[in-house]
């Protein structure tokens, strides 16, 4: 049986692209370039290989532009895909990356003094738990929350199904929240602040 | 879709977490113009490749269409030489030639 066509908003600049248009090419980058750099540099937490497995992305998506069949994917989810194995490639070669099974059960911190943490601790306290998160499960927490794509979008990406992803984003959420637990006030406090800014 | 994926909590963790740890800002500019590089290079040799094959397949159909016009030609000499020299050996063995 063959799987229905999918809509996909950038087909008429992959098409026109495809056919060698610079200034489709350009628009292109310019709508996926964004999304891409957020999802690489919240996986890798660094900007310099962000930035290339941004690059990287894009001309991987240049190589298949003149075989690109509309309506059998959309390209940001490709380009998620693709981003996210790039990401997944540079952790294993640094020996950063961590698997489901080799992550230490999250613990809880216990009560930290009521004292308000300042912007800074508060931010490393939030890269600190997810950076302790299992690459899957942080790839998982990002593409949902960061980047709103829905289970099945998700689950195309990392190349699972639907209930592997919320397995792992029951885990990953629930690993965040014991990292977070005492921080909690300051976060939502940080939130209502920048929603007021 | 499953109801998780609506679930506002889920909107509320992105916006706490956002806010606590933004992403730094992308560098843009570098980024657009290595990819319009990558693009006009793919670009280009496409176009070289295609020029390539193009004027590959022109010499190809010169080289066969010249080929096979030389020997229709070739054959329509020897059809002709051939007629000639029945007319000349008719013209000897006819008693035309005396009778002139």
């Amino acid at each position: 049986m063959s799987n229905p066509l999918v809509f996909d908003p950038l087909a008429g600049l992959i098409a026109k692209a495809g056919r060698g248009d610079r200034a489709a090419a350009a628009a292109l980058v310019k709508a996926v370039s964004p999304k891409l750099w957020r999802v690489s540099w919240r996986l890798l937490r660094d900007a310099a290989e962000a930035e290339d497995v941004t690059q990287e992305a894009l001309i991987r998506l240049w190589k298949v532009l003149p075989t690109w069949q509309t309506g059998r994917a959309r390209v940001e989810t490709w380009l998620h895909q693709v981003t996210t194995n790039l990401c997944f490639d540079r952790l294993r070669k640094a020996g950063r990356f961590v698997d489901e099974d080799q992550a230490p059960e999250p613990l809880d911190p216990g009560p930290l003094p009521d004292t308000r943490l300042h912007q800074s601790a508060l931010r490393d306290s939030v890269d600190t738990a997810l950076a302790s998160l299992p690459d899957r499960q942080r790839a998982a927490i990002v593409l949902t929350h960061y980047e709103e794509l829905a289970a099945k979008e998700v689950g195309e990406v990392l190349g699972i199904s639907v209930d592997a992803v919320e397995s792992l984003l029951a885990r990953g959420r629930r690993a965040l929240r014991l990292a977070l637990a005492p921080e909690k006030a300051d976060l939502l406090q940080a939130s209502v602040e920048g929603h007021a800014a | 879709m499953s109801i998780m994926d609506h679930h506002p909590l889920n909107k509320a963790l992105a916006d706490v977490l956002n806010h606590a740890s933004p992403v730094p800002e992308m560098p843009a500019a570098r980024i657009e113009a290595a990819a319009m590089a990558a693009f006009d290079a793919q670009r280009a040799s496409r176009h070289a490749w295609v020029k390539t094959f193009g004027a590959l397949a022109a010499s190809l159909v010169l080289g066969v269409g010249g080929f096979v016009y030389y020997q229709s030609w070739q054959t329509e000499q020897k059809a002709l030489s051939a007629d000639a020299d029945a007319f000349a050996e008719q013209l000897l063995s006819s008693e035309l030639d005396s009778e002139l």
